[in-house]
């Protein structure tokens, strides 16, 4: 039981880049870069969306056996504050990136009872290396409501079995 | 220095048969034909062998005569993102046999459950 797992947030294609150190950040720009460009400006009316993101797990090294039973959640608290939210989707390929409403669900609806299967569509067990199970696609979205700010980052779980 | 040890390597399992043989994850990783046969009914033991020192070692004996049986065992990774990337947080091995569930975490604690218990932390 040694697999060497990651996840990778992908932005334009599916090809994504291993987030071991950097927090996954919501622009208005189709962009994994972790910086205060392009912003998500408080609408006066109305709600906005950023573009979305997605992560997928990859496996690097590969397990004695098999990795399965993908899940992804939250601890239940959005904390970003009033007029805030991330919605998402799961799915078991890579949807293009848009900045218009997904109609997702809550991101904060996964919980440790609850989560998100990541093992739905593409299923496991999975053996060798490479990227398994499903795309979590991502969204913010700001209303009128929102203060301006830097918000603080909430923790997401993503947790998998390994044989 | 010793290189930096891997949360999901802090332990590693080990099975004694019930004709004495042990079979370990080393000898399975160069030799996965090990198990491919096994009959999972003949496993007495179960132990989880640190790698670690100063943590300790945890062995379940299978109580046939309780009708007790090893069903699988595996271990489950945890990566959290908390602003700094996503880590590998926490990691936890589980024995499973017909009656109960054994989970031991990285840092040597265990936790004994229903068979339909699951942790996630």
């Amino acid at each position: 039981m040694a697999a060497t797992v990651q996840v990778h947030e992908m932005s334009a294609t599916s090809t994504g880049v291993d987030k071991t150190s950097s927090t996954v950040r919501f622009k208005s720009a189709d962009e994994n870069t972790v910086d205060n460009n392009n912003r998500l400006q408080i609408p006066g009316a109305g709600t906005i969306y950023s573009y979305t993101k997605q992560l997928r797990l990859n496996v690097t090294i590969a397990p004695d056996t098999d990795v399965d039973n993908f899940v992804v959640y939250t601890d239940g608290n959005n904390g970003f504050g009033t007029g805030v939210g991330i919605q998402y989707d799961l799915s078991g390929s890579f949807p293009a990136q848009i900045d218009t409403n997904i109609s997702g669900s809550d991101l904060f609806g996964l919980v440790v009872g609850t989560p998100g299967d990541m093992s739905a569509v593409n299923t496991g067990p999975y053996t060798g290396t490479g990227y398994k199970g499903d795309f979590i696609r991502m969204q913010m979205t700001i209303a009128s409501t929102a203060s301006p700010g830097t918000l603080t980052g909430e923790t997401l779980t993503l947790a998998y079995d390994e044989t | 220095m010793r290189p930096k040890m891997e949360l999901n390597e802090t332990y590693k399992w080990q099975v004694e048969l019930d004709d004495s043989t042990v079979i370990n994850r080393d000898d399975y990783v160069k030799d996965k034909s090990l198990c491919k046969n096994l009959n999972y009914d003949s496993i007495t033991k179960v132990s989880l062998v640190p790698q670690v020192e100063v943590l300790p070692e945890h062995t379940i004996f299978i109580d046939k005569q309780k009708g007790e049986k090893f069903i699988k065992g595996f271990g489950r990774g945890f990566k959290k993102n908390r602003g700094m990337g996503f880590k590998l947080e926490n990691y936890v091995h589980c024995i499973v046999t017909n009656k109960y569930k054994f989970w031991v975490f990285c840092r040597g604690s265990s936790l004994v459950t229903n068979t339909d218990y699951e942790v996630y932390i």
